[in-house]
């Protein structure tokens, strides 16, 4: 009879655990739960702060002992606003205009949501840049664009551009380029040499930065990734996030419960 | 054949590899989980969410991905039936280990590459598989050829086993 090798009772634990590990410890780190630099645990209470975002993985209760309507704390900045601003609901969109997943996003269920509450005043979305490193320079260019167009057209002008970026763009980075966007300025009836300028200067690449920073701090790792809660006058509200180019459904559950 | 391969195993695959897919939801999506989870939401509301996020699974990654990860799921489903099959026989070692790194490299690499891949995201990886010339697939591929050759390695030793019983 042939003799069997040792049993080893230790490998496939051990490969389960080591995996387990390693996931679980990236989840707490990227939470901010640990803090690699300060060292230790940070406790929830703690919440650590990052450029006007908190993030905590625990649902949290307010002092007047009301739940809060999500576990990531986020402002909406100064960012375009779609919809009425005095909307009980805010929807915190982090995107990137050469995802293929966030322009799946934007004609499978950006306009469910549009037409069934933010037409309506339920909701207000206000989008937030998220170019991803690898889809650049053009998904930071087209990020721009949108805020060049808003320099001129506010708000409505912003969305415009924003409408026609995803409804052209091929995605991957290099769904457009530069004169396509000369030509959306165009076509919408902005000044198009302030709009070149603009664009050219990269006039808004600083508040872009600033979103990405936003973004990260509130564990918003892959686009797009949504911040739903309920609007507060301060700007800053406590939300859900929801990650990925997920199904009406989603967000309907989610709106329909923070209506409530 | 049959003393391996019977009812029981594949109930227990199915239940596994529900639980596998289940983990790429929870993981995707944990901190909203565990916020409406442990949270004092309506029942209701729990399992609404539930659902409109395991659906979410089709809508987040690309056709190629989303057949990977069912393909990973069910090797990841067999591969662990037949390990309970065959615990008190552990001699595999070289297919103990393959099925738990391609397990792990299915759960890493598996939604959006081009949007950031949630796991390996987390890791502050995903830009670097993005740089790979099938944007991360070769992560899904490597995982399921790990999974086929422990089943393999596991079904023959189990035979053996058998055998040896016998």
């Amino acid at each position: 009879m042939e003799k069997e090798s040792s049993p080893s009772f230790i490998s496939v634990p051990t490969s389960i655990i080591i995996g387990s590990l390693i996931v679980a410890a990236a989840i707490l780190i990227s939470s901010g739960v640990v803090d690699l630099k300060g060292g230790g645990l940070r406790g929830a209470a703690r919440g650590g702060n990052v450029a006007g975002v908190t993030a905590s993985t625990a649902p949290t209760v307010n002092p007047g002992g009301e739940e809060n309507t999500g576990p990531v704390t986020v402002s909406v900045d100064d960012d375009p606003v779609l919809g009425d601003k005095n909307a009980p609901v805010t929807l915190i969109e982090f995107s990137d205009y050469e995802c293929p997943f966030c322009k799946r996003h934007f004609t499978q269920t950006h306009p469910e949501i549009v037409k069934n509450y933010i037409d309506s005043g339920k909701v207000k979305l206000v989008f937030r840049d998220l170019p991803l490193s690898f889809h650049d320079p053009m998904a930071t260019t087209e990020a721009i664009a949108a805020n060049c167009a808003r320099e001129q057209g506010g708000d409505a002008a912003y969305y415009v551009m924003h409408d026609m970026i995803f409804e052209k763009t091929t995605s991957n980075g290099n769904g457009l380029t530069k004169d396509n966007l000369y030509q959306f300025a165009a076509d919408q009836g902005l000044n198009a040499g302030n709009f070149k300028t603009c664009l050219d200067s990269e006039k808004y690449k600083d508040e872009i930065a600033k979103d990405l920073t936003d973004a990260q701090a509130a564990n918003a790792n892959a686009t797009p990734s949504f911040i739903i809660g309920k609007s507060d006058p301060s700007g800053t509200f406590q939300g859900s996030l929801l990650v990925g180019a997920q199904p009406y459904s989603a967000f309907q559950t989610i709106i329909d419960q923070m209506l409530q | 054949m049959s003393s391996v391969l019977n009812t029981r195993f594949f109930i227990l695959t199915i239940i596994f590899s529900t639980v596998y897919l289940l983990l790429n939801v929870y993981f995707a999506n944990w901190s909203l989980f565990n916020h409406t989870f442990l949270g004092n939401f309506p029942f209701e509301y729990k399992i609404k969410l539930s659902f409109a996020l395991t659906n979410g699974l089709v809508t987040t990654m690309s056709v190629l991905n989303f057949y990977s990860l069912i393909i990973i799921s069910v090797l990841t489903g067999l591969n662990i039936a037949l390990l309970l099959r065959v615990f008190k026989n552990l001699a595999f070692q070289k297919a103990q280990m393959a099925f738990g790194m391609g397990s792990i490299f299915g759960l890493a690499g598996s939604g959006c590459a081009s949007c950031g891949l949630p796991v390996l995201g987390l890791l502050g990886l995903s830009s670097s598989v993005v740089n790979l010339p099938f944007k991360g697939l070769e992560i899904s591929v490597l995982s399921i050829l790990m999974l086929v050759f422990s089943f393999i390695y596991l079904y023959k030793s189990s035979l053996k086993s058998c055998l040896v019983r016998n």
